[in-house]
């Protein structure tokens, strides 16, 4: 280790500590005072059973809030001293040219049932990124299918051949599928580090959305190779690349409010950060020796495999001695946001189930306290949702049992004075200040830092601009929050009753959520809002008006749903230069290549004759694609005479039916022997029947 | 090159296959030889020969080779099967650079031989680490689960009974 990373390492240690002790003191001193407001303001000032509910819930929540508003108000500052000693991407660059042994490292994307095109073409970018800066023989790309869908795995395989021959990438562009996607993800990471780990010394693992620069690769790759101690290096992606307005507004959030709270996470965590499972570069020889993961005992969906992974490797690699670091300043790294709020609900479910899977683990022996609290707070995340939505039915509850029930001013027991219930609406107006201050105060930060430093406002559109984008993510966000907190609570509930949920594919097609897809998921939102609005109005208007913000998200959530999914009001906003990123006036060439390289993917395919393309039919029609498939299966043993027998039954099937009389398992067997795929394929084209031929797409 | 598996092989291997009924056919002469030019021709454009001349020069070549009588039932397995090895035996279907005019798209201009899409193998272990985890009866999966899943009977009644007090409760007001 040099000395000057020992210097680091140790002066971490300590300032952790005190940073920490003053983020507990910064949240506990004023939810302790708020919480003690808020007694004073109930009625019976805490001591009936419900008023106790309520105010064990607003403590709870008030911590949630404050988390957020002190790592944002930190973070606002980082940012706007500029210098950071513990920032790893201010040490000076070195050459890693130069140095004797430049170390491999191997780019990896998991996959399961991607677009084939979308994924090859991100690669193809990356791989372009690095070429363009001369380092790319560094560097080996992986892409890990975990694919089950039969067309799909064929498609990958052709895309791989296709972008292998548009870049000239054999043997270094390197593509697997496994037969077993035992563990998911983390299992797909695992079996690479088995099979190759051993060539490398690091690997940067990416989504099947998400791209980096080839300076950031290597920049990430010098910080590594500076700071032996450091296991993980998490970089902070940027959301680009999409049209749809939800996604827009989610790119706008995360650019514009993203760096403060990723600093200001930097702050409080320093050597003890997050790993996000994606956009960032990992040790391989202690994530060999410390990071795989076991089941979890029970059944899921508490336990089982465990499916937010990344945490928990995070965890373990802190356990072994090795640092995890957030980039927060590190440029170059970005991702794409789910394109509807359908698709974003559906990744909170599995998000939910992962992080609720982690309150298992919070007692692991050695876990720094640092990941401990990540594993609470992951699960949190979740959690509070359920508990806002209580908090909401509660003070429902008794602000309807208030109207509606007279007071007993004299109890059973004696006593010299009336049991007073007191109202204190009119001064409830300062705590309602404070959660103002705390919910809203970063975005005018945000707003600030950007004025303040130069050029940064400009290129999302100007200042002006810059501010009406603010106010309408504040607008649209507040629209979306109790309807993310029913679906979250839901999810929550679904967990805890052991519904499991599964792990498919993200959708990432920008279609848009048609009406009736938004009426069958929202219809239960709109009718809540409008029941519990409706009883609110008549029983307790000063309550009404108070939840108001919350009854409007839940009847607007139909059309909030489809109207945002559409890519054509995403486009009309960015015509007006609201919710603008830099990357969509200033475009990186990375996402350029991606669209160009996806093209040309396209084009290799068109003048191939089989008029239904997918991708079982073109593996047993298309010559090509046949002989790739067979040469990529490799040479097998011969099967057992029962496989060979069921096989020969299902080859026969396919011939006398046509493909669509193969189940997806079935065509997946037959895919698994070249033997068979050879027999089809020449079958198939001497099919003397043309309506049988026709299901092959040769009619 | 020559694709390393025989299809014809893997048949004749395989004694069931041969016990096989033969498919239904029941076409004129006529009917099957323009099954057979549409086939011929279209297995050319799948290899992406450009349309036209070169197309129909390698069709019919593989016909004259075929040498087969005119009214033949099952001319088209004897005509692909005749174009197959035509295309074999001049290097396709994956061609070699002196036949790259043949493919417009440039692809399969290298053959596949010892094609790979994975470097070899440098086996490593990684084996899971023990966690000494919540035992499950502390678990909250053991103590939440079990209450959720008692008060599920009760869900809808309680839903119900919170609807009638709501109405109760309105027509009081009311």
């Amino acid at each position: 280790m040099s000395s000057q990373n020992e210097h680091l390492y140790t002066l971490k240690a300590g300032i952790a500590a005190w940073r920490r002790i003053l983020f507990l003191l910064l949240i506990i001193v004023p939810t302790v005072f708020c919480s003690g407001y808020m007694a004073y303001l109930l009625p019976h000032q805490g001591s009936t059973t419900l008023e106790l509910v309520v105010l064990i819930l607003f403590t709870i929540l008030f911590v949630w809030i404050s988390m957020g508003f002190w790592t944002a108000v930190v973070g606002f500052f980082v940012l706007l001293r500029r210098v950071n000693r513990f920032s790893l991407p201010d040490l000076p660059s070195m050459d890693l040219a130069a140095s004797a042994s430049h170390p491999r490292t191997a780019i990896l994307m998991p996959i399961c049932n991607e677009d084939p095109s979308r994924v090859f073409a991100g690669m193809g970018a990356v791989y372009k990124s690095l070429e363009a800066l001369g380092r790319r023989e560094y560097f080996d790309f992986f892409i890990l299918s975990d694919t089950g869908d039969p067309d799909t795995w064929i498609d990958e395989e052709w895309c791989w051949y296709k972008l292998c021959h548009l870049l000239n990438g054999f043997q270094k562009l390197f593509y697997r599928r496994r037969r077993i996607n035992r563990k998911r993800k983390s299992g797909n990471i695992a079996d690479f580090c088995r099979r190759w780990g051993h060539n490398y010394r690091y690997m940067i693992v990416l989504d099947a959305d998400s791209i980096m620069t080839g300076s950031t690769l290597v920049r990430m790759v010098e910080i590594m190779e500076q700071n032996y101690s450091v296991g993980i290096l998490q970089t902070v992606p940027k959301g680009v690349g999409r049209d749809s307005l939800i996604a827009r507004l989610q790119q706008f959030t995360n650019n514009i409010y993203g760096p403060m709270f990723a600093a200001g996470l930097h702050f409080w965590q320093l050597g003890d950060a997050h790993f996000w499972g994606h956009n960032a570069i990992i040790r391989i020889k202690p994530f060999m020796e410390h990071c795989d993961l076991p089941r979890l005992s029970g059944k899921p969906p508490l336990g089982g495999e465990i499916l937010s992974h990344d945490f928990v490797e995070a965890a373990l690699m802190r356990r072994a001695g090795w640092a995890v670091w957030l980039a927060y300043n590190l440029e170059g790294s970005y991702e794409e946001m789910p394109p509807t709020l359908l698709d974003d609900l559906k990744r909170d479910r599995r998000w939910c189930q992962g992080n609720l899977q982690h309150l298992r683990l919070l007692f692991i022996k050695g876990l720094c306290p640092a990941h401990r609290a990540m594993f609470l707070n992951g699960a949190m995340a979740y959690l509070t949702a359920l508990f806002w939505l209580l908090f909401l039915i509660i003070c429902t509850i008794e602000a309807v049992y208030h109207e509606l029930v007279t007071p007993a001013y004299f109890t059973e027991t004696i006593s010299l004075f009336p049991d007073w219930p007191v109202w204190r609406p009119e001064r409830s107006m300062a705590l309602l200040f404070i959660t103002i201050i705390i919910l809203f105060l970063p975005k005018p930060l945000a707003f600030l830092l950007h004025v303040l430093r130069k050029g940064s406002a400009r290129s999302m559109g100007g200042a002006f601009k810059l501010m009406l984008s603010i106010l309408t993510e504040i607008l649209l966000s507040a629209l979306f929050a109790p309807v993310r907190m029913l679906f979250n609570s839901k999810f929550v509930l679904l967990t805890l009753m052991g519904k499991q949920v599964g792990w498919g594919a993200q959708s990432r097609q920008e279609t848009g959520t048609p009406w009736r897809v938004a009426i069958s998921f929202h219809w239960g939102s709109t009718v809540l809002g409008l029941v519990w609005g409706i009883a609110t109005f008549i029983i307790n208007r000063t309550f009404f008006w108070w939840i108001t913000p919350v009854l409007t998200g839940l009847i607007l959530a139909i059309p909030l749903s489809v109207l945002t999914s559409r890519s054509s009001i995403g486009r009309a906003f960015r015509a007006r230069g609201l919710l603008v990123i830099p990357e969509e006036l200033n475009p990186p060439p990375e996402l350029e290549w991606i669209r160009s390289i996806q093209q040309k993917l396209g084009e290799l395919d068109v003048s191939l004759g089989v008029r239904e393309p997918n991708g079982f039919v073109r593996a047993v029609v298309e010559p090509f694609v046949n002989e790739l498939h067979i040469r990529l299966a490799g040479t097998r043993r011969a099967p057992s005479f029962k496989i060979g027998k069921r096989r020969q039954a299902l080859q026969d099937k396919a011939l006398l039916k046509g493909p669509g009389s193969l189940t997806p398992s079935e065509k997946i067997e037959l895919l698994y022997d070249p033997e068979r795929m050879a027999a089809l394929h020449k079958a198939v084209w001497e099919l003397p029947d043309r309506s049988l031929a026709a299901t092959w797409g040769l009619g | 090159m020559s694709m390393s598996i025989s299809p014809s092989s893997v048949d004749t291997e395989n004694p069931r296959r041969q016990q096989e009924p033969p498919l239904p056919v029941q076409q004129s002469p006529a009917e099957s030889w323009d099954i057979t030019q549409e086939r011929l021709l279209r297995y050319l454009k799948c290899l992406n020969v450009p349309p036209g001349k070169e197309q129909l020069t390698l069709a019919l070549e593989s016909l004259a080779r075929m040498g087969a009588e005119g009214g033949q039932q099952d001319i088209t397995p004897a005509a692909v099967e005749s174009l197959r090895a035509l295309l074999k035996a001049s290097g396709l279907p994956l061609m070699s650079d002196g036949h790259s005019k043949l493919y417009s798209m440039g692809l399969f201009k290298q053959g596949l031989d010892g094609l790979k899409s994975t470097p070899p193998l440098n086996r490593g272990h990684m084996l899971p680490v023990k966690f000494d985890q919540l035992p499950e009866w502390m678990s909250t999966e053991s103590y939440l689960t079990t209450v959720i899943t008692q008060l599920r009977p009760l869900l809808i009644p309680l839903l119900i009974l919170f609807n009638i007090l709501l109405l109760v409760g309105l027509f009081f007001w009311l």
